[in-house]
């Protein structure tokens, strides 16, 4: 179960920077997708992904295999 | 919280949460070399120019050692922080500004801090949440840093030189303890 506050605190940090992060239970697994909000977003205030992971599982509160996570570039 | 303060995560009263791999804090800072590790956010070098220039006027700091990050979103590349060991008794890092830099300036502090620097870490305030995550994985939970108000980057000088001073005191504290 994602941990709501964590989530909302995250949500809040990435809309500084220009960024919307959503999150999604898939049964064991989390999507966390982050896209760009803002088209002045700066790529390089995104934490590298590894750090971005450790810092999801500190916040959301799921183990950090669990979560697929989506950068910007990375959509489709 | 005012525009400045020392965040302590662990809402501990005043008690330390460098952890015990961490750095000692310098009992004075006169006739101390200070090392300001600039990340190359707008304003960040002023600020920490600024706030070398208060420490040498008003705490008896010999001398100022500033240097340029290569990258604000990674961490100190290892041969400036040997750089920077070397040459300083205690260090100041900053601005973390944004969610990659402020994440890298906690980094770069605990790396100083386990090499044997006190430092002082400054981050705005919309990035706690992943200054404190850093801090949890580099394995120093509660890692005490300072804040001012976000944003930094759209301030004249004027204001960046004030946001400075207000941010002295907290410094201080972060480099001697509360000593000096």
């Amino acid at each position: 179960m994602i941990d709501q506050d964590g989530l909302k605190a995250m949500q809040d940090m990435l809309a500084t920077d220009g960024y919307r992060l959503d999150a999604t239970e898939r049964g064991d697994r989390v999507d966390v997708r982050i896209s760009v909000a803002d088209p002045a977003a700066c790529s390089d205030c995104l934490a590298p992904e590894p750090v971005m992971r450790g810092i999801l599982h500190k916040q959301l509160k799921v183990p950090e295999a669990a979560i697929e996570l989506t950068y910007p570039e990375d959509a489709g | 919280m005012g525009a400045n303060a020392i965040l302590d995560p662990t809402g501990g009263a005043g008690g330390s949460a460098r952890g015990d791999v961490l750095a000692s804090p310098r009992a004075t800072l006169r006739g101390a070399t200070v090392g300001l590790l600039e990340n190359t956010k707008q304003n960040a070098a002023l600020f920490l120019a600024e706030l070398g220039r208060l420490l040498s006027e008003r705490h008896g700091v010999a001398a100022v050692v500033q240097r340029t990050k290569t990258a604000f979103a990674l961490p100190i590349p290892g041969e400036q922080l040997d750089e920077l060991v070397a040459q300083c008794d205690v260090l100041i890092t900053g601005v973390g500004d944004c969610g990659s830099c402020s994440a890298s300036a906690v980094a770069d502090g605990i790396a100083f801090e386990r090499r044997g620097v006190p430092a002082a870490v400054i981050c705005s305030d919309a990035f706690e949440v992943t200054a404190d995550a850093m801090a949890e994985l580099k394995g120093a939970p509660g890692y005490r840093y300072a804040t001012t108000a976000h944003p930094v980057a759209v301030l004249t000088p004027g204001e960046v030189r004030k946001r400075a001073e207000e941010a002295l005191p907290d410094v201080v504290e972060l480099l001697t303890g509360g000593t000096a």
